[in-house]
């Protein structure tokens, strides 16, 4: 590898696009080009991974905008619609019942983690889970729940009726 | 030496503060153009991180979902699309509880290939092309992966790519270009398998 060889390799996707905003930077690259076979040779390469660029489903903006269009207010029937009415509060003011909401979420999604997790671990999809679990496990960082089921302390698991946790555990294991 | 990071992003001639400031004052064309402009970036990160396509794009979703539910808290302390990137990361766990619920282990088939007007022979020789290429990414590792895809397809700077994948921004260079290079193995691997294929039958 020649002189200016590692800068031209950062810069060749860049390149290939057309992105490089700097001019002189450009024309750089340009030149490094004609004198390196090497380098010439990886940017016909990376331009031949172009096409495999995967895009976004067609319909994803509408998606979205119909979703933010019609917001859905958070309940506790929002988060799990399949608990009969029977096992909700009744009597809690609204801004409890969004808090609950939330802590129902995270205690679904913990129980529902917990007893999946070792479906995905064993990897009989073996297309992605084992990947998917490596990419997090090596990021503490994502492993914190960003949600706000921590912000005030531990989970009031008491406040929840012993009817909605058999609830959320069966669903769970559904 | 190293290079200097570049602005490629199409926010350097379109910078995205004000749409995201109609955005907050509730105007949903302004709303659409950021998903539009990001869907693609924030797509492939997911893509790059989950090698599913489903699940990629049900967590693309929930990302612009929640952002432009809560773009009062983008502060402009990064760039928006950076921003973005963190929310891509944390739906990401929501894509995997998804995911666990459901059950479902998609398979990693590549998408049709829109017409673009060459011949059925071409179409279908570009077809395989892409899917090959597409198998390889998918085999990298999630670092790499994303970090290829980043750079590559979204003309990410380093620096960027770092903070998607939580690295520094050499260690996204180095993933980059290490990712770059095991994907021409895999290309090249799968190349001589097709001929030795050819020859044997």
């Amino acid at each position: 590898m020649g002189d200016g060889c590692a800068r031209a390799l950062d810069l060749l996707p860049l390149h290939i696009q057309g992105r490089i905003s700097d001019a002189g930077e450009a024309v750089w690259v340009k030149q490094h080009l004609q004198l390196c076979g090497d380098c010439a040779e990886e940017a016909a390469f990376l331009e031949g991974l172009l096409p495999a660029c995967p895009e976004p489903p067609v319909d994803l903006v509408a998606s979205v905008m119909a979703r933010v269009e019609a917001p859905v207010t958070p309940s506790v029937h929002h988060v799990h619609r399949n608990l009969p009415p029977s096992a909700l509060p009744n009597s809690a003011p609204s801004r409890q019942r969004v808090r609950f909401g939330g802590w129902a979420a995270s205690v679904a999604a913990l129980l529902i983690l917990g007893l999946g997790i070792g479906s995905l671990w064993t990897g009989d999809g073996a297309n992605g889970g084992d990947l998917l679990f490596s990419a997090f496990l090596e990021d503490d960082e994502v492993a914190v729940d960003r949600d706000d089921w921590m912000v005030a302390g531990a989970p009031v698991l008491d406040a929840l009726p012993d009817e909605v946790l058999l609830a959320l555990v069966s669903e769970a294991r559904r | 030496m190293t290079a200097p990071e570049q602005q490629p992003n199409p926010g350097e001639d379109r910078p995205d503060g004000p749409l995201v400031q109609r955005a907050r004052s509730g105007d949903r064309e302004a709303m659409a153009e950021l998903v539009t402009r990001h869907q693609g970036t924030v797509y492939r990160f997911l893509l790059g991180l989950f090698a599913d396509e489903d699940l990629a794009a049900d967590a693309t979703q929930e990302t612009f979902v929640r952002a432009l539910g809560n773009l009062a808290g983008f502060r402009g302390d990064s760039s928006f699309r950076t921003w973005l990137l963190a929310i891509a990361r944390n739906e990401a766990r929501g894509a995997l509880r998804r995911r666990v619920r459901r059950r479902e282990l998609a398979l990693d088939d590549a998408p049709p290939i829109e017409d673009d007007g060459v011949g059925p022979e071409a179409a279908a020789l570009r077809s395989a092309e892409v899917h090959r290429i597409r198998e390889a990414l998918a085999d990298l590792p999630p670092k790499q992966r994303m970090s290829v895809s980043l750079r590559l397809f979204d003309g990410l700077s380093f620096r960027e790519v770092g903070r998607a994948i939580d690295s520094s921004e050499g260690a996204a260079r180095v993933n980059y270009h290490h990712g770059i290079r095991r994907l021409r193995e895999l290309l090249d691997e799968q190349g001589d398998q097709v001929r030795r294929r050819r020859s044997d039958g």
